[in-house]
């Protein structure tokens, strides 16, 4: 029943959207006399990777020298729920001429309102390294953030989504065993609310209404009387033009009926 | 009840020729069933002294030593290799068991001070012919007898703080692997005969942090090569390769070519500084040009470090995805 096949990316997009957020964080080292030792670009990725192309990207001869390299920031979607609170009216629609056929009218319902959670993990070997990259990113969020995102381009649509940060949470691994790994990992989780869109529909565009007066219920089978008649103007105009409206009306007394089979008075 | 007098004097200690047979005999057991590894010191750049961190601290002197891998029937230790948040992660634990006396014989070689010449690898090797290699002298110890080279050696004697040290690393040339020195075990086996001839260290595969690595060890150096993602080390510097103050010219030179400062029409020359060669071009506000080759995060061959990053990725894709073409009023991020 609900299987018309579309696929708008939005989530993806938002992932993309996401990732560019903290695409650019960079860390500085200084020695004790405040002099700039080493400066580093923090790579990032998303995190829920196939294991056979992470395995082949990253020790694909088995050669790897070392564990892993830090600090890097890693991100992942946590879960996805409604958001009754920015529920839109249901039938309202977006319409939009269709793209190279100006005679097409594309139509789309309402976007349902959902909430995306994102849990972003920052791994550094020391916590000087971690808490550079945490104070570069929490003052942009009181507690959001928002972009603007084209999730729906194919519309012409753009949404603002405000990436809303939930909580900080924090771990270093430092006592215990000598041998044990030593882990500082800052979790962020971020709550993005965004919109999912239903399919786009295309319909030819009216250029003609019609409305036939009667002066007898239809149990009676009467004939029309007047007729009301609404056209663009000018008449060759597309819907992507700006026009007009021409109003006619019409009077009969032939006692035919309109057939909208065949589109003729009978 | 007394202990055995044919192995004790005293019955306080064992003898010194029972500990010694002990010693040399575990120590040519490591040097039959070991393999020779690079013991890497870390040196301490800029503690810390308020979260108790060394962000800077790096490594550039080594010695080779022979040390045994302990209890390796199934591999490596630990959770080996793991899928994590931050893609993969080799958990590799290992255990080396190295001889106290061999390593102690390295910690008593005298060492170039730091700074004297950053191209040594930090001890003093005697140069052929300078002395009798063929001789044996109290002072004069070969460390690597498969090389036959011979150190100088302070005479005093070893204590147990020269010991292997937490945070220290190895490389191990056949695993092709670093690993760190997470804990020096130096009690057991338990003083079987009042002395410990080992120390055991339990390491786990090395967690890089783009620490400078200038070994001398080629192998180990092009961890810091393919690995770091220092951006100072992709500035653009100048080519002269003497000391000079050196014209800007243009590559495609009109007249000749030179830079003319705006004001005075004078030449425009490299920084005033006899004694630099090759240094870094500096702008005005302090900040150095950066070479285009410091790409992150591509996944493609040319970009540095970490192949799965995905900076760059995320970049281009968001051009067409995220919108600046309205003033938002609750951010500017982006492009």
């Amino acid at each position: 029943m609900l299987g018309q096949s579309f696929y708008h990316e939005t989530m993806r997009k938002v992932v993309v959207s996401f990732g560019t957020l903290f695409n650019n964080i960079s860390i500085v080292r200084k020695d004790n006399e405040g002099n700039t030792i080493q400066s580093m670009k923090v790579p990032l990725a998303y995190g829920p990777r196939q294991k056979f192309l992470v395995r082949l990207q990253q020790d694909p001869s088995l050669a790897s020298k070392v564990a892993i390299t830090l600090p890097r920031i890693g991100f992942e979607i946590t879960g996805m729920s409604y958001d009754s609170t920015r529920k839109l009216n249901r039938v309202q629609k977006f319409k939009k001429v269709k793209t190279g056929d100006s005679n097409k009218l594309e139509m789309q319902y309402m976007p349902v309102p959902y909430n995306l959670g994102f849990t972003l993990y920052i791994m550094a070997k020391q916590s000087d390294d971690a808490l550079q990259i945490v104070e570069q990113i929490l003052p942009y969020f009181q507690p959001d953030y928002t972009l603007t995102i084209n999730d729906m381009a194919e519309m012409g649509i753009k949404k603002d989504v405000p990436i809303v940060l939930n909580s900080i949470s924090y771990e270093d691994s430092y006592s215990g065993d000598f041998a044990d790994r030593q882990a500082v990992i800052y979790n962020l989780d971020f709550t993005c609310k965004f919109y999912l869109y239903g399919p786009v529909t295309s319909q030819s565009v009216i250029k003609t209404v019609q409305a036939d007066s009667y002066t007898d219920l239809p149990i009676n089978t009467p004939a029309r009387e007047q007729r009301f008649t609404v056209t663009p103007s000018p008449a060759g105009a597309e819907a992507d033009d700006d026009f007009g409206f021409n109003e006619t009306s019409s009077f009969f007394q032939d006692s035919k009926t309109f057939d909208p089979k065949t589109g003729q008075d009978k | 009840m007394a202990v055995n007098s044919a192995f004790h004097t005293n019955n306080l200690s064992s003898i010194a020729t029972e500990r010694s047979l002990y010693q040399n005999l575990i120590k040519e057991a490591i040097q039959i069933y070991g393999h020779d590894v690079y013991y890497i010191d870390r040196t301490s750049v800029a503690e810390d002294n308020i979260l108790g961190t060394d962000v800077l601290s790096k490594f550039e002197t080594q010695v080779p030593i022979e040390m045994y891998v302990e209890d390796a029937e199934s591999g490596f230790g630990g959770d080996k290799e793991l899928m994590t948040q931050f893609g993969l992660d080799n958990r590799n634990e290992i255990t080396f068991v190295v001889s106290k006396e061999r390593f102690q014989e390295l910690t008593k070689q005298f060492q170039i001070e730091s700074g004297t010449d950053a191209t040594s690898s930090g001890s003093i090797l005697l140069e052929d012919a300078s002395v009798s290699q063929t001789g044996n002298s109290s002072i004069l110890v070969t460390t690597t007898p498969f090389e036959n080279n011979f150190y100088l050696l302070s005479e005093t004697a070893a204590t147990d703080a020269d010991r292997p040290l937490e945070g220290d690393v190895i490389y191990h040339p056949v695993l092709d692997k670093m690993f760190e020195v997470g804990f020096v075990d130096h009690d057991a086996p338990f003083y079987q005969l009042d002395n410990n001839p080992v120390y055991k260290l339990r390491c786990r595969q090395y967690e890089y942090s783009s620490e400078i690595i200038n070994t001398g060890i080629a192998a180990v150096d092009a961890i810091e090569d393919d690995l770091s993602f220092d951006a100072l080390l992709y500035q653009i510097t100048l080519e002269q390769n003497s000391a000079v103050n050196e014209n800007f010219r243009l590559e495609r030179f009109i007249d000749d070519g030179l830079l003319l400062d705006e004001t005075d029409s004078d030449n425009i020359i490299g920084e005033d500084d006899s004694t630099s060669v090759g240094v870094s071009l500096l702008l005005e506000t302090g900040s150095y040009l950066i070479s285009e080759e410091y790409v992150v995060g591509t996944q493609s061959t040319n970009t540095i470090g970490d192949k799965t990053a995905q900076n760059e990725i995320f970049q281009s894709q968001a051009k067409t995805i995220l919108d600046f073409s309205e003033k938002n009023p609750f951010g500017d991020a982006g492009a």
